[in-house]
């Protein structure tokens, strides 16, 4: 990786004007780079960070809808406003992200399958396009941006402030229900079960169990309960633990990650329990800087969505593919995702995503990839791009049929170039 | 909350908004006053009252004296917070001499002006805050016109102290090096400390009635190294870095 040139405005007309001012092309918003690819990476050009601009400006508690500047996170917006009675109706799997990354993702939670993507929370945002030109982007007025911009990975323009809805809650505790699963067809029937009765379900799956208990895993199923504690909308202040330094590569060997697995599913029996949202929507959070468990190389994810028809059987190559790799994968995630949102470049779609960390191994891993690539265009699936660092051209093209409408309307909404990332230069989505 | 839109200073804001206490936010830029009234208003559930003020051409008691009449009856000041900084290197000011004047009235001789003026307003268990820096406990050839100004700063204020005992607290609040749109994209040598950090540090010496607060604290015991170093050695050290 080269370098790249840092900017982080406070205001919006020092945003506007390096916007304006910026002529070399190569320019990309960052929140709190929690993207784990290059979306939000720049070699050569130039990353503003907009984690300085992290104003609210309004709420309306009729009706729920907060206005807030981009740059503000969702772990300041927990801690704001869950005393109140209010929580985002949709969160990812970490509250490290900027109301602006989760637009330009299109993030989506464990409630997909019901509550759909931040697309459906999100009631507009403002966007300052490569052309200078600043819009506000709805349902109703410039619609094409709104949803391009909408998992559009920040390539549109760089969005300045977000107005969306948040959700009611009387409490900050979940009812889980945990289900344990034998093997994968076993689990897909459980999360389908779920429906949409269902507020939050995802399961937990074993990536190294092979055979006939291949795909095992945990079901969760849970949704907010009616004030459950003393105080029951109290902020949860635990101690975050850290990882002080990158841990040697052999700390996630095939052993260690089976030792963990095995650990995992036997510490979740079929019961139901009372969680906390933090454990339930951010385990991950709980420890700072948990990535170096991967050591100094680091890992890549991995996360495709199959199309309800082919979801078994893709999830099942993909699987049989990583376990025959022995490319030992501790944290792995399915869980079905219900409708499509309009943009041409976001994730979701009808059926089964299956999410999960792969150590770098250099070209070992990048020939897995590809070779997952090719099992997920197979079964008419696509990778997450928020999540994407190792996808070909070619596959990317495949995976999202609608990328020459997104170019298009790229180059009317910023004819000199302005925006790119690496990531946007690899697929082929800007020069 | 004088200053309102600099890093610090609106760190501390939301602090005290939290506590539940009305804000009067003063800053020359009009709109980025309104986004940071608004902001503490959705935060804090508190009232927000906004004034204009330019460091560099409104007249401090003249300023003092128009907020007074602008503040609402039920409201009584009982604290203010001075966040004023105009910071630029040596090197800069050898090309642009005003710069040297004019980081001493900013720096100094309107935080001065304004705590000299909220003395005769602000009740004797009530506060004025201003934030200075490390910089004026040693000043060094580089940032020679910064550090006198925030020296000054630091001198003027601790003798309105000794002259006013048993009245409001002053606190001269010094940040070490902190990560704000003033030192974004300077060379650090160590580093920074993030502005909320400076901010609870800050908050917490008001609520302790403090004289000086290093901001984070370990700097008070550095400054005491750096100040104790004999003038040969401590340039020495500074030149061979």
């Amino acid at each position: 990786m080269g370098r790249c040139a840092l900017l982080r405005p406070g205001r919006r007309q020092a945003l506007s004007h390096a916007v304006a001012s910026h002529d070399s092309g190569k320019l990309i918003s960052r929140g709190l780079g929690r993207s784990y690819g290059d979306s939000a990476v720049n070699d050569g050009g130039t990353v503003v960070l907009h984690t300085r601009m992290d104003h609210l400006l309004d709420f309306d508690p009729q009706t729920g809808v907060l206005e807030a500047e981009a740059g503000v996170s969702i772990a300041d917006l927990i801690a704001v406003f869950l005393p109140r009675g209010w929580f985002p109706a949709v969160v990812p799997g970490t509250r490290f992200v900027t109301l602006g990354g989760a637009v330009a993702a299109n993030v989506h939670g464990k409630n997909h399958h019901r509550d759909g993507a931040f697309a459906s929370c999100v009631e507009s945002f403002d966007l300052i396009t490569g052309a200078g030109a600043s819009l506000t982007c709805s349902r109703t007025s410039h619609a094409p941006v709104f949803w391009a911009t909408l998992g559009g990975m920040g390539l549109t323009g760089a969005i300045t402030r977000v107005r969306l809805r948040l959700m009611p809650i009387t409490s900050a505790h979940l009812r889980v229900a945990y289900t344990r699963a034998r093997q994968l067809d076993d689990l897909v029937d459980r999360l389908e079960a779920a429906g949409d009765q269902t507020r939050y379900s995802v399961a937990w799956i074993d990536c190294l169990s092979r055979g006939s208990s291949m795909g095992r895993g945990v079901v969760m199923d849970g949704d907010f309960v009616e004030g459950a504690a003393a105080s029951p909308l109290a902020v949860v202040r635990r101690a975050q633990r850290r990882v002080p330094f990158d841990l040697p590569s052999l700390a996630l060997s095939r052993p260690t990650v089976r030792l963990f697995n095995a650990r995992y599913f036997r510490n979740h029996p079929t019961a139901e329990r009372l969680v906390d949202y933090e454990r339930f929507f951010f385990p991950l959070d709980a420890v700072a800087d948990w990535n170096r468990i991967y050591g100094k190389r680091g890992f890549v994810q991995f996360q495709a969505v199959f199309p309800a028809a082919d979801g078994r059987d893709g999830v099942r190559a993909l699987l049989s593919r990583i376990a025959q790799s022995g490319q030992a994968s501790f944290l792995a995630v399915l869980k079905r995702m219900g409708p499509a949102d309009a943009g041409p470049l976001s994730f979701p779609m009808p059926g089964l995503t299956l999410a999960l960390d792969l150590p770098n191994r250099g070209q070992r891993l990048l020939n897995l990839t590809a070779e997952l690539d090719r099992i997920v265009i197979e079964h008419g699936g696509r990778v997450y791009l928020a999540k994407d660092a190792c996808l070909s051209r070619a596959s990317f093209e495949a995976m999202y049929p609608q990328h020459e409408a997104f170019k298009a309307l790229c180059r009317e909404l910023d004819p000199a170039g302005r925006f790119s990332s690496s990531q946007s230069r690899r697929l082929g989505l800007t020069p | 909350m004088v200053g309102a839109t600099s890093d610090i200073t609106r760190c501390v804001a939301r602090r005290i908004g939290a506590l539940g206490y009305n804000l009067l936010l003063a800053a020359r830029d009009a709109e980025q006053l309104e986004i940071e009234a608004a902001d503490l208003r959705v935060r804090c559930g508190v009232a927000v009252y906004t004034m204009s003020f330019d460091a560099v051409v409104d007249e401090p008691s003249a300023w003092m004296a128009a907020m007074r009449q602008e503040l609402p009856r039920d409201d009584t000041l009982v604290g203010m917070v001075v966040g004023l900084g105009l910071f630029a290197r040596e090197s800069m000011v050898k090309q642009q001499p005003e710069l040297a004047q004019r980081m001493d009235r900013v720096n100094h001789r309107v935080p001065v002006a304004l705590t000299e003026a909220a003395l005769g307003v602000i009740p004797s268990t009530g506060f004025v805050c201003v934030i200075g820096s490390v910089a004026g406990d040693r000043v060094r050839a580089n940032l020679a016109s910064y550090g006198q100004s925030k020296r000054a700063l630091d001198q003027a204020l601790a003798r309105m102290r000794s002259a006013r005992p048993g009245g409001p607290q002053i606190i001269t609040a010094k940040p070490g090096p902190t990560d704000t749109a003033m030192t974004w994209g300077l060379e650090a040598s160590g580093p920074l400390a993030q502005p909320d950090e400076v901010a609870a540090c800050i908050v917490r010496a008001i609520e302790r009635r403090q004289s000086i607060v290093y901001c984070p604290g370990r700097w008070r015991w550095i400054m005491a190294v750096i100040r104790a170093l004999p003038g040969p050695l401590f340039r020495w050290l500074l030149a061979n870095r």
